[in-house]
């Protein structure tokens, strides 16, 4: 059942069968699990948005035709679904401010950029708090773009039909992204190639 | 646009061939715009790197709030069934009702009327009074 070919699941799932769905939800929900948390930078609303994207399609499928490959339709819902979380999360008046955190940060900004590729778990983990850290630094639209393209690997003409914008707005997004990245960067990064000379 | 800016879609593949080269040649001659773009590469490296944390298990939580949708889903379909249904029913029920009531009336009339016609052709003076 594992090796099932993805239209023949979603052919099942659309005649109404819950267990195809449970495979579709088993081969995707690390990757999906994975990109809500990079956007939302919380596990706990990150298991909640998965779910809630997964249950999304679920209700959807029946008007999916395959146009787009399903996993740009399961990123697209998802997308939207952190992206709704992380607007409703901004209005939050209990929420800890981006400044409040920037001493913890730098720590973290200075790993990610002296750090090589992680050797082990703790590592991995490491690396994943200390990208997680970058990433807090930028809008959720903005962060949305970089973690599809540079995390994710998706083309541009991909980024444009998961978010539902132009490629152009992707370009420029990607743009605004990189040089904020750059700007909180560019200070440490000299530091440490100092260092390391 | 500047350099900076443009150096920022170059990374990305977004400059046409020309201004690819120009950049391409700054970054050559240029130690401090080299360096930012090896910042600019390095982000985009590290980034690939992120390590796919396993999901917490999904499945569960999903598969509860299908089954919950399932039956709310059945009343509703049951409730769209069955109000016409009960309409239908409460309609025949009333026709009969009527029906039956007309029905009453038709045949206490008949016997009214058969009664009339038939006094109204006896002759007074066929009629036998019996004496009390």
């Amino acid at each position: 059942m594992a090796d099932f070919d993805e239209r023949d699941l979603i052919r099942q799932c659309q005649k109404g069968d819950v267990q195809a769905f449970r495979h579709l939800v088993e081969r995707y929900e690390d990757r999906i699990y994975g990109l809500a948390c990079s956007i939302l930078g919380d596990s706990e609303m990150a298991q909640d948005a998965a779910q809630e994207a997964f249950i999304r399609v679920y209700r959807a499928l029946g008007k999916f035709e395959g146009r787009s490959s399903f996993y740009t339709y399961l990123y697209r819902i998802t997308t939207n679904v952190c992206l709704t979380f992380a607007q409703r999360e901004q209005r939050r008046p209990d929420r800890v401010s981006i400044e409040g955190m920037q001493e913890a940060s730098d720590m973290a900004l200075d790993r990610f950029l002296g750090t090589d590729e992680p050797q082990n778990d703790i590592e991995r983990i490491g690396l994943r708090e200390e990208i997680q850290k970058v990433l807090d630094h930028l809008s959720p639209d903005h962060r949305a773009v970089v973690i599809l393209k540079d995390i994710e690997d998706l083309s541009q003409e991909e980024i444009a039909d998961v978010l539902d914008v132009s490629v152009g707005t992707v370009k420029s997004r990607l743009s605004r992204a990189r040089a904020r990245l750059r700007d909180l960067l560019m200070p440490l990064y000299r530091e440490w190639q100092g260092e390391e000379i | 646009m500047t350099d900076r800016d443009k150096l920022l879609l170059y990374v990305d593949g977004n400059l046409s061939a020309e201004h690819a080269r120009e950049i391409e040649a700054r970054i050559a001659e240029d130690a401090e715009f080299r360096a930012e773009y090896d910042l600019l590469r390095h982000v985009q490296r590290r980034l690939s790197q992120r390590p796919l944390g396993p999901s917490p298990g999904l499945w569960d939580g999903i598969q509860a709030q299908i089954q919950e949708e399932s039956i709310w889903n059945s009343l509703v379909w049951a409730g769209k069934r069955l109000v016409p249904l009960a309409a239908a029913a409460a309609v025949i029920f009333m026709v009969l009702i009527d029906n039956g009531s007309t029905e009453a009336n038709t045949v206490s009339d008949y016997f009214d009327s058969q009664t009339e016609m038939v006094l109204s052709e006896v002759q007074p003076d066929s009629l036998i009074i019996y004496p009390e």
